[in-house]
């Protein structure tokens, strides 16, 4: 808590502010990417997608509030920027975000950076089935492996809540898987 | 065949993977785009001239059509439908100053055979008992 107190504290002084925020890219970058594309799904979208957040994070340093941890406030605009950039995709295609998340999967056999086999692809689509809150939860405790304390901060919800919500995913994705 | 349990199953991953050396270059990358947004800060007071002289050439371009076409706007030019669109609803001339600005035959000109015989309206004001109103109207 100590160090998170003095790291914030070089991040918003000029003389030290580019040494810490370089170690912050460093720290946050894979598990950002990792949350990020589970949200966008392609590479190349969750390069954009990341690099603005760093940017955003940057911009607003100042106005970061000492209430949250400094882990939850940048994964809360992660968050929010790969919403809305899911969300102004659809709208681009006239389609929903749910439509556009199970093309974006079908695209997936063919992208690069997609090394699973056919157990992975058919988990991504049940995922993408969900509700977004659902997607959500459950993409940053079974794939990311967060604490649901964690979770809690990021987004804003009680800790029984994200229980429900991760048994609700689960039971669906199971269904899901069983169907065939 | 077994069903399909999440917590039996092995783990699964996500599938996804960054290309090679990509959180090598990445920081890098992010500082330069930083670096490259945080000097136009310095420029405010060219930017803040040039947001003068766009807002002077604005107002000319805004003000070319009244010296141009404004004045020459006669009412010949309007065609007949705006004029009565504009009679009718945007102004307050009533219907009985209207009918005062025309003559005769304009008025006769106007007038539409609805293809009603005399008989046929008396038969409808006398079964009408609010008749009288339609009279005095």
């Amino acid at each position: 808590m100590q160090d998170e107190k003095e790291f914030i504290d070089q991040l918003l002084h000029p003389k030290t502010q580019n040494e810490a925020f370089e170690k912050l890219i460093k720290d946050f970058q894979r598990p950002l990417y990792s949350h990020i594309r589970s949200i966008v799904l392609n590479h190349d979208d969750t390069n954009d997608v990341l690099q603005n957040v760093f940017i955003k994070v940057f911009q607003n340093l100042k106005n970061f509030k000492r209430e949250s941890k400094l882990f939850s406030w940048v994964y809360r605009i992660a968050t929010n920027e790969s919403i809305t950039f899911i969300n102004q995709k659809a709208k681009k295609n006239h389609i929903s975000s749910q439509e556009y998340a199970q093309k974006e999967i079908d695209n997936l056999k063919a992208e690069t950076y997609f090394d699973g086999d056919a157990i992975q692809l058919k988990l991504q689509k049940a995922v993408a089935l969900l509700p977004e809150k659902q997607q959500l939860v459950f993409n940053m405790k079974y794939f990311q492996e967060l604490k649901y304390e964690e979770i809690s901060e990021i987004l804003g919800t009680t800790v029984g809540g994200l229980k429900a919500s991760y048994f609700h995913a689960v039971k669906k994705i199971e269904d899901y898987m069983n169907a065939g | 065949m077994n069903k399909f349990s999440l917590e039996s199953h092995p783990k699964i991953t996500s599938g996804f993977t960054a290309p090679e050396n990509y959180f090598d270059n990445l920081p890098d990358i992010i500082l330069e785009k930083i670096k490259e947004e945080q000097p136009k800060k310095g420029k405010v007071i060219s930017l803040k001239n040039l947001s003068y002289a766009a807002a002077a050439i604005l107002v000319l371009a805004l003000s070319i059509p009244f010296f141009t076409s404004t004045a020459n706007i006669s009412l010949e030019q309007i065609d007949t439908t705006t004029l009565e669109n504009y009679i009718s609803y945007q102004s307050n001339v009533s219907q009985y100053e209207l009918i005062n600005l025309m003559n005769e035959n304009e008025l006769e000109a106007m007038s539409v055979n609805l293809g009603i015989e005399d008989q046929a309206i008396e038969e409808i004001l006398m079964s009408n008992p609010n008749f009288e109103n339609y009279i005095t109207d």
